[in-house]
């Protein structure tokens, strides 16, 4: 083979080389680009959690309200949620405690039995548990934990209604670092307190 | 000659690019783990009271409800700790005579009923529900039940690492509950 005519090809070959490597260089550049992307995504996109309260029945007048007892019951139709059930029971009496609008506020019916107030009995009709482990295994496609309560207001002695509403708590979503079904508690309690509040003013 | 350079460049271009490839997950997994410590009782003490009023006699505390830190997991605050730190905390507040551990006035119970964490994140919120409960100990009469809820929130300024991140975001609200747990009680008015 002449001389010349390797040298031709060894260019060529060289050349098919270097495209290849380009190419290859691109496309190394485009997957880091989606991977910082990606991670980028899993940090800033995503909802934030949220409490709302619907169907609220109009503030009954006719009861005089007395504020020296609060007696919070919490309770659960959904299966299986009772840990739920406590916790939501916990943040309504320490977020009444912490208003400080009334004299006592305690869970146990012996201790208020014999007072004047008002109770609050919250019930969770509707559950979408998030796990740490489903949050940290599915990230957003573990969705958004949501606790739904229905809450009465009444007052102590006489049981005669004051209020009725249904208090709802999301948690975050959207990302790995998003909010799990104590969240949503959370959410659900500071509505349930935001509520009786306005509704004893 | 200058066609050689630029293959040679182009292969140290593409290692390159592959190697950032596989090391750019390792280096966000290490920013977001680490191994856990537990919270210290130290860090656990307020370093200011709000005391409305300071009661006689003496105080026996227990603590229930926290858990050993698995290293492996997150930082986790322990009922040792905790009392360590209440304890401190009672007698630098001076909200008792006394703390002791036998024959006392009055028994504080502290359940630690929640420790919320997140798992991961750049600001890192640690929720503490805690039920604090003070018992006259001659009759066995709850004088308190009282559930305090308080929050910290760690940022990367505070820690890099996350896994420290969780343990300062956990001493912090424990330092912030043992603190509004005193205040509460400082208002209570027992009879003596």
């Amino acid at each position: 083979m002449p001389l010349g005519n390797i040298f031709c090809n060894s260019m060529r070959s060289n050349s098919w080389l270097v495209i290849k490597l380009e190419s290859d260089v691109i496309r190394g550049c485009r997957n880091i680009g989606r991977l910082f992307t990606a991670i980028l995504m899993l940090m800033i996109a995503g909802c934030a959690s949220s409490g709302v309260v619907k169907n609220i029945t109009p503030i009954s007048t006719a009861v005089f309200i007395v504020l020296d007892t609060a007696l919070v019951e919490t309770s659960s139709l959904v299966t299986d949620t009772s840990d739920a059930a406590s916790l939501l029971n916990a943040m309504i009496i320490s977020g009444l405690q912490e208003s400080g609008k009334f004299g006592h506020v305690n869970g146990n019916i012996a201790d208020a039995s014999s007072s004047s107030g008002i109770k609050i009995q919250a019930e969770i009709t509707d559950v979408f548990e998030v796990s740490d482990t489903g949050r940290i295994l599915l990230g957003t496609f573990a969705g958004r934990a949501r606790i739904l309560a229905h809450v009465t207001v009444s007052d102590l002695k006489s049981g005669s209604q004051i209020v009725t509403f249904e208090a709802e708590g999301k948690s975050s979503a959207g990302t790995v670092f998003a909010g799990t079904t104590n969240e949503a508690i959370q959410r659900t309690a500071e509505r349930v307190v935001a509520e009786v509040i306005k509704a004893i003013r | 000659m200058n066609l050689k350079k630029t293959v040679r460049f182009l292969h140290c271009v593409k290692t390159l690019l592959r190697l950032t490839t596989a090391i750019l997950p390792l280096v966000f997994s290490m920013f977001l783990t680490g191994c856990a410590s537990p919270a210290q009782p130290s860090a656990m003490i307020p370093t200011s009271f709000t005391v409305t009023k300071h009661h006689q006699g003496s105080v026996r505390v227990k603590v229930a409800g926290g858990n050993e830190t698995n290293p492996l997991w997150v930082s986790d605050i322990s009922c040792e700790d905790f009392s360590t730190a209440l304890v401190a905390a009672m007698n630098r507040s001076a909200l008792f005579q006394s703390v002791a551990e036998n024959n006392t006035d009055y028994k504080l119970d502290v359940l630690l009923v929640k420790v919320m964490k997140p798992f991961a994140g750049f600001s890192m919120t640690v929720t503490i529900v805690s039920e604090w409960k003070l018992i006259r100990t001659h009759d066995s009469k709850v004088t308190a039940d009282e559930f305090v809820t308080t929050d910290f929130t760690a940022t990367v300024g505070d820690a890099f690492v996350a896994i420290k991140r969780v343990r300062l975001a956990d001493e912090g609200a424990a330092r912030a509950n043992i603190a509004e747990g005193i205040r509460r009680l400082s208002e209570l008015k027992l009879e003596n």
